[in-house]
């Protein structure tokens, strides 16, 4: 029976169901839903990242301050226009693709590998003082506040399940994206790109293509965390988000699905946990990242393909 | 006339890599290339695929220019190549490398998983059609390489050393599988190789690149009597 259905349908059936009831039964411990609201927001943008960075093999290093735009346009959008915020999410998220695609995207189409992890991570520190020159709009470096809710009266259970939903609409899309023919272009693109070419596949298009389909991603979860919170400011600009969604996308498995979603699990929830050894949080988290990057440089689904051939020789062995 | 080249040159700053070279390949034939190491030849290739445009000179398919067209147009209109190296898309199974080439490579992106069968039976593939391509040997990323350009629905071939680090043995069968795609599909081929007796043995016509320059251009039987191919390319050998 459970060979039938697989271990990793089990998993993430189980999973999901864990995060569905997980509220039902503990829906006075807002400290842990708050955790995983995070995390959804996270595995989001991680592998948003994961498409751009892991599967089309584009070095952008950006996506955290796509993450930023996403938050910032749909949280102004909400209070200045006065339009409900779950209208201005799915459109900030648009803008963002926009924006991205306009600015980072079509620049970035006469470079390749590490030119634009340059030019990206210029585009990105560029942003901060963007936002400081604009600050009668934006807030500057104190950042931008009264972000309005969802809607009123909004309860923590609420965002938790929407932040779920925006969670499994995005990983479901992106796993339809990677394991579609668009998906293996930008697999091909990545692996060798001349080949990918003289078989008939159009790079500046399937390259603005990742651009746009990954800052979408990118934008919708930055846009809910930003309603979420109720604040946003340059600060999540900085070298630790940066840091940690690299991480996330690193040690779960580049170019693997859902290998971000397992960096998130493990980077969001480890670094929670470890909260209760105090100082040492920190040290305990990065040596373990070195350590997985060591061992397993593949990322977390290294894991998974392990078991998958010890499997595969037990079968052999029973035939 | 299938495609012809007029003039056409590319150079890389001073280095003139192709110098104007003019052919004229016809429907159906057997063209071989060959030439030492840097004559142009694998350049003259990137230059028909797109891949380097000319630096000056007209590429003409069919009666359409297609010297300037981006690769995926040039592959929309009929030709396809294989390239020295072998290159496949290593983190792909054998089945979606080949899909690449028939989604992509046909302008009407609409998947015909006949023809990707035919192909696959053509070349006696069928087994290996799950492996992830990293775990192939030599010979078989060589007939995913071709595979992949066969499923574009191609006209036109371009092999680039197609038979290099093969044994004896694979060196016949890929012959055969060149014949047969010549003759059965009624595709145009291309050939670079330096294996000069194979090429003879195959070709229709062949022509001798050195420092860029077309040295020879004919039949292949008179090719090892010409005096300017033995100095450069063949050598005199022992008397």
């Amino acid at each position: 029976m459970l060979n039938k259905i697989g271990w990793k349908k089990m998993a993430i059936w189980l999973s999901l169901l864990v995060i569905v009831l997980y509220p039902v039964f503990f829906h006075s411990n807002s400290y842990i839903m708050h955790i995983f609201i995070l995390f959804f927001c996270w595995a989001v943008l991680a592998s948003s990242w994961n498409l751009l960075f892991g599967y089309a093999g584009i070095w952008s290093l950006a996506q955290v301050g796509v993450f930023v735009i996403g938050a910032y346009s749909s949280g102004m959008m909400a209070k200045f226009t006065g339009i409900s915020p779950l209208i201005c999410i799915p459109l900030a998220a648009i803008l963002t693709a926009l924006i991205v695609t306009l600015f980072v995207g079509l620049p970035s189409l006469r470079l390749k590998g590490i030119y634009i992890c340059v030019f990206s991570l210029m585009f990105a520190d560029a942003l901060p003082s963007v936002l400081t020159q604009t600050r009668k709009w934006t807030g500057g470096g104190r950042g931008f506040h009264d972000i309005p809710p969802l809607w009123n009266n909004i309860s923590r259970v609420h965002y938790y399940y929407v932040g779920f939903a925006i969670f499994l609409i995005s990983l479901f899309i992106i796993y339809k994206i990677v394991n579609s023919s668009t998906g293996k272009a930008f697999i091909a693109l990545r692996d060798s790109r001349d080949f990918a070419l003289s078989l008939g596949i159009n790079e500046y298009k399937e390259r603005l293509k990742v651009f746009a389909l990954s800052s979408f991603f990118a934008g919708l979860a930055g846009a809910f965390y930003g309603h979420y919170l109720g604040h946003i400011s340059p600060s999540s600009l900085g070298i630790s988000p940066f840091l940690l969604a690299i991480a996330m996308m690193e040690m779960g498995g580049l170019g693997r699905f859902p290998g971000a979603v397992i960096g998130a699990v493990v980077l969001v929830f480890g670094s929670e946990l470890l909260r209760l050894t105090g100082m040492s949080r920190l040290t305990i988290l990065g040596a373990a990242v070195v350590l997985i990057m060591l061992f397993m440089p593949k990322g977390l689904m290294q894991i998974v393909d392990i078991i998958d051939n010890i499997k595969l020789r037990k079968n052999a062995i029973i035939k | 006339m299938v495609l012809k080249t007029e003039g056409v040159s590319k150079y890389f700053g001073d280095l003139r890599a192709v110098d104007n070279v003019d052919l004229e390949i016809e429907e159906g034939e057997i063209y071989g290339i060959a030439g030492p190491n840097g004559a142009g030849k694998t350049t003259l290739f990137d230059v028909i695929s797109g891949l380097w445009p000319p630096s000056s000179g007209k590429v003409i398919f069919k009666n359409d220019i297609i010297s300037g067209l981006k690769p995926y147009q040039i592959c929309h209109k009929g030709i396809a190549r294989t390239f020295q190296i072998s290159t496949v898309f290593a983190t792909l199974t054998v089945l979606d490398n080949i899909k690449i080439g028939a989604v992509f490579g046909a302008k009407t992106k609409k998947l015909d998983s006949s023809h990707i069968n035919e192909i696959i039976e053509f070349l006696g593939i069928q087994n290996k059609k799950d492996t992830i391509a990293q775990n192939l040997e030599l010979y078989t990323i060589k007939l995913v390489m071709l595979a992949a350009a066969l499923a574009t629905d191609c006209k036109l071939l371009l092999l680039d050393e197609p038979m290099a680090g093969l044994t004896i043995a694979e060196i016949d069968n890929f012959l055969q599988i060149i014949r047969k795609m010549n003759k059965e599909w009624g595709i145009t081929i291309v050939i670079i190789e330096h294996l000069i007796d194979t090429l003879i043995d195959i070709s229709d016509r062949i022509i001798i690149l050195d420092g860029g320059k077309v040295i020879y251009k004919g039949l292949p039987e008179e090719l090892t009597k010409d005096k300017k191919v033995i100095e450069v390319y063949l050598g005199k050998g022992e008397e």
